[in-house]
């Protein structure tokens, strides 16, 4: 029938964390680069001993690892099957493969680990510093890593308000105050969505005081205009789209912390 | 739809949902439920979400379920380390399978009775993540009021993920003589009407409760999702079955249908 949906049960066992076996390889001193961009490389042995590791074999290491909400680790390679890592906001670093699993950086100062599950699917990375202190990181879905990025970096357009918006947000949130929504102002479907959230609006609203200012921040990628009103206890950050026909057809607020 | 409508669906759907809710507890499935919930590291949740959850970082996050039925995801959630889990539902017959199964669980979690287009507002702005499973957007009316009502509760930068039941499959009926033969429009308007109680395996009797199933095409969830500031960061379409075993006969096409779906968008 439609309405329910089949229980699929996988009672699954905790997935331990499994280190891949290190694989003998042949010693040898490699050539190192400083960083991908960097096109004089020069040639410099290392004392640690780096094994051949297929390019290949990297494919499975390469992506995102995440630290925290804003930080994130790029395990990459480049066109000459060099690998390298790179944390948010600093320049990629080359590693050398120690073993499988295990890379290091050229001056030996950071090591870098990669983890896998039972079933061999790359879960972790572990950065341990040159202070011996060791930052593990989750793999991510790419997604993850280029949305915080673009929240992190946002900048709102310098363009210009759109006709009325600053005027339909202030008689919006004098209607509020008043207790009874400009409806007529509304395109119906946004009317509907105003209705049906009226009453827990109108206690957020109430909750923070009296309204007190309004500041156009600027144009959003989405086409709307960003306005942050300020109440006496709190802040709310408003998004309206340009009106259509006199009529708001978008609009949508977030809390300020 | 005005807002009448909606309240009217929505309290028949919850009176359906109720209804059906003794059914559940006679089933093998709430039986192994039970006798599982009780390990730390329990989960229902199949690879598909899992992984997607793990991808988008759920430990040490705030997390919301919206129709979380009788709890299950949210201690499988629980059990991926999120710091604090809550879920939602209008059924206060499926919230005390919930709260029963949870009393066996290591884990605490916070179930509140709430209608999803009438939330608390002491649940605004309070999650990193919100989470929305198989079987939750068919049964709203209104999916620009629903997510508005949803991006509320997530935190600014805040991340929804969506695990549903692929609209291309509402075209089809696994039961017909022809499981393989579209019986429905792509673009039916019209909810699907039952009287049936409302279970997961074969087919129950009528119980006098009426619910209502909604078609939303995938051009609905885009609109309503951007129409409530939410921004599309994945979509991904799968061609195994997350819904009843009837569903089983879809699988293994050699022209396959999308069968799910994973979304993510980030609260603007």
């Amino acid at each position: 029938m439609r309405g329910g949906y089949y229980l699929r049960l996988a009672i699954l066992l905790s997935a331990s964390s499994t280190i891949f076996g290190i694989r003998a390889g042949r010693s040898h001193a490699q050539a190192v680069t400083s960083s991908p961009t960097d096109s004089a490389a020069r040639e410099q042995p290392t004392s640690l001993t780096e094994i051949p590791f297929e390019p290949r074999s990297f494919e499975r290491y390469a992506g995102y690892y995440q630290f925290s909400a804003s930080e994130f680790l790029h395990a990459f390679m480049d066109a000459d099957g060099h690998y390298f890592y790179q944390l948010t906001g600093q320049r990629p670093v080359r590693v050398y493969a120690r073993s499988e699993t295990t890379f290091f950086t050229e001056n030996e100062a950071e090591q870098l680990r990669f983890e896998s599950d039972s079933q061999g699917n790359v879960m972790s990375t572990v950065l341990q510093q040159n202070d011996g202190t060791e930052r593990a990181a989750t793999k991510v879905d790419k997604s993850i890593a280029i949305s915080a990025e673009s929240a992190r970096n946002r900048t709102l357009s310098d363009r210009p308000a759109s006709p009325g918006t600053e005027e339909s947000l202030r008689r919006y949130i004098y209607s509020l105050e008043r207790g009874h929504p400009n409806y007529e102002e509304m395109s119906p479907k946004l009317a509907t969505v105003v209705e049906i959230q009226l009453r827990q609006i109108m206690r957020l609203i109430a909750g923070l005081g009296d309204f007190k200012s309004l500041t156009y921040e600027g144009g959003d990628s989405d086409g709307t205009d960003v306005y942050v009103a300020t109440f006496a206890d709190g802040q709310l950050e408003w998004h309206i789209a340009p009106l259509d026909g006199g009529k708001v057809v978008r609009r949508y607020f977030s809390t300020l912390p | 739809m005005t807002k009448v409508l909606i309240q009217s669906v929505v309290a028949s759907n919850r009176e359906a949902w109720n209804a059906s809710a003794a059914l559940h507890k006679t089933t093998d499935s709430w039986t192994t439920l039970l006798a599982s919930a009780n390990r730390r590291d329990f989960t229902c949740l199949d690879a598909t979400i899992t992984g997607l959850l793990v991808s988008i970082g759920v430990a040490g996050k705030t997390v919301i379920q919206l129709g979380c039925n009788n709890g299950r995801e949210c201690l499988s959630v629980a059990g991926l380390g999120a710091s604090r889990v809550v879920g939602v539902d209008q059924s206060a017959e499926f919230l005390a399978q919930a709260q029963e199964l949870s009393a066996t669980s290591p884990h605490r979690i916070e179930f509140i009775e709430a209608d999803i287009y009438a939330m608390p507002e002491s649940l605004y702005a309070e999650f990193d993540l919100a989470l929305i499973t198989i079987g939750v957007l068919n049964w709203m009316p209104d999916l620009s009021a629903f997510f508005s009502c949803v991006a509320t509760t997530i935190r600014k930068s805040g991340t929804l993920v969506i695990y549903e039941t692929h609209p291309f499959l509402e075209m089809f009926l696994p039961e017909s003589a022809d499981p393989l033969r579209p019986a429905e429009s792509y673009f039916r308007a019209e909810p699907f009407v039952d009287d049936r109680a409302i279970v997961y395996e074969g087919n129950a009797p009528p119980n006098g409760s009426r619910h209502y199933w909604f078609v939303h095409r995938l051009s609905d969830i885009f609109t309503a999702l951007i129409e409530s500031g939410l921004q599309i960061t994945h979509f991904k379409e799968y061609a195994h079955s997350n819904r009843e075993e009837t569903y089983a006969v879809y699988e293994g096409q050699s022209a396959q249908l999308p069968m799910c779906y994973t979304l993510a968008a980030t609260k603007r």
